[in-house]
């Protein structure tokens, strides 16, 4: 099982429309560039403590956010086929971890009940058999 | 992104591989040679500062912009100290009278759902406050877009007694009196959606700050002008007030892809440089959970 956070555009940069900051919620403004992006994450992640788990960040073209529908917040799960198991509701009352956690412990089962591994391709392309 | 199971971070510590192994997981695709890193100063150059309050110091949005852009501490913060881009420069300079000072951010210090200590309005601007303000205030009621001008010749109008602020009795003449669109479309739309409500109440709601009941200028301009680019134009109803971009449409509203259909492909970095991540290098070796979301 392989996790990331796909860090995406704020959103409630304190210059943004919906503005948040101070009294508890976190202070950051829209960041412009890729670079300023990359910046927030990294806090992100450690303020919030998910650095069990790796991060990739969107491109400020939000390209990849909007092709999952993916702003504020949003929960997936790919299969191993590369087809969507898990598709959480849009954020932020859509945003839930349990049902996540129930999709990952049904994706383990059905794994483990298949026929195994297929045997992995060398690097060649090759299948070993 | 701020709830996360505990299950899934022990999950996630025992099984996740950080981005410098997982380039010998995709053996599929062959990874092709890594640009060098992001920074053109090289590697060993301390990055900059990213646009956020760091160390939490911060107990207000204005301290933190003060202290960043202040430069010459005199609690006004010009375009040219500001440096960032005009269209957020705009969205900050709330009352729109060219410089960003303490008044205009005070909105946006605050949990949210918590009435602010000095009785602001919140800062946020929903949509059905959006399209309210927008229909109650347009020249012409089909516009899809709106200017601050027109806002405030409009408010203008609106205040017959010329005291600076439109009450309840001002604005239901008003509106009566344009007939710009059939009576009751407004009172229809809040049916729909469910509110029990009239439409003063709800666009009073978001609008009036200082809590008196009434809308003054300043305020319908401070509601207005955050969500118009930087020509003053507000595209109504748009994600941002913006206007989308050619072939855009509402795709940040779409749905996002279903279960059962392919995961969009893509390639990311980690933030802190490295190799790219291809989602498609782990088709058949392993599931892949995706937390979308960012730390405000």
């Amino acid at each position: 099982m392989q996790f990331f956070v796909v860090y995406i555009r704020e959103a409630h940069p304190l210059d943004g429309t919906s503005p948040l900051g101070g009294g508890g919620m976190p202070i950051v403004e829209d960041p412009i560039t890729l670079e300023e992006r990359n910046g927030v994450a990294e806090v992100c992640m450690t303020r919030l403590a998910l650095e069990p788990m790796a991060a990739l960040v969107d491109g400020v073209d939000d390209a990849v956010g909007r092709a999952y529908a993916a702003h504020p917040d949003r929960l997936y799960l790919v299969g191993r086929d590369g087809r969507i198991v898990y598709q959480g509701g849009p954020g932020p009352g859509g945003f839930k971890p349990e049902e996540l956690a129930a999709a990952i412990r049904a994706e383990r089962v059905r794994s483990a009940g298949s026929d195994g591994r297929p045997p992995a391709p060398d690097r060649q392309g090759h299948s070993p058999h | 992104m701020r709830r996360m199971s505990p299950w899934i971070l022990t999950l996630a510590a025992s099984t996740t591989v950080v981005s410098g192994a997982a380039a010998g997981m995709m053996m599929e695709a062959p990874t092709p040679p890594s640009p060098p890193p992001s920074s053109p100063s090289g590697a060993s150059a301390p990055a900059p500062a990213p646009p956020m309050d760091v160390a939490g110091r911060h107990t207000s949005v204005w301290t933190y912009l003060r202290d960043r852009y202040d430069g010459d501490g005199d609690g006004r913060i010009t375009g040219e100290e500001y440096g960032r881009d005009a269209a957020r420069f705009a969205r900050l300079d709330r009352d729109g009278d060219g410089v960003i000072t303490a008044s205009d951010v005070q909105g946006s210090s605050r949990r949210p759902g918590r009435p602010s200590r000095d009785g602001r309005a919140t800062g946020r601007r929903p949509m059905l406050a959006q399209r309210l303000v927008a229909m109650s205030f347009q020249d012409d009621a089909d516009a899809s877009s709106m200017t601050v001008a027109e806002a405030a010749r409009a408010f203008a109008a609106y205040d017959t007694n010329d005291d600076g602020r439109v009450d309840e009795a001002e604005f239901t003449c008003a509106v009566a009196a344009r007939r710009v669109m059939p009576p009751g479309v407004n009172e229809r739309m809040l049916e729909r959606l469910g509110r029990e409500t009239t439409v003063w109440a709800a666009m009073v709601e978001s609008v009036d700050g200082d809590r008196d009941g009434m809308i003054g200028r300043a305020e319908l301009v401070g509601f207005v002008r955050p969500l118009a680019d930087a020509e003053g134009v507000w595209t109504i109803g748009a994600p941002n007030g913006r206007a989308a971009r050619p072939g855009e449409g509402r795709a940040s509203r779409g749905s996002g892809p279903a279960v059962g259909v392919m995961a969009p492909d893509f390639e990311l970095r980690p933030p802190g440089g490295g190799e790219a991540v291809r989602l498609s290098s782990f088709r058949h070796e392993r599931a892949v959970a995706l937390i979308f979301g960012s730390y405000t």
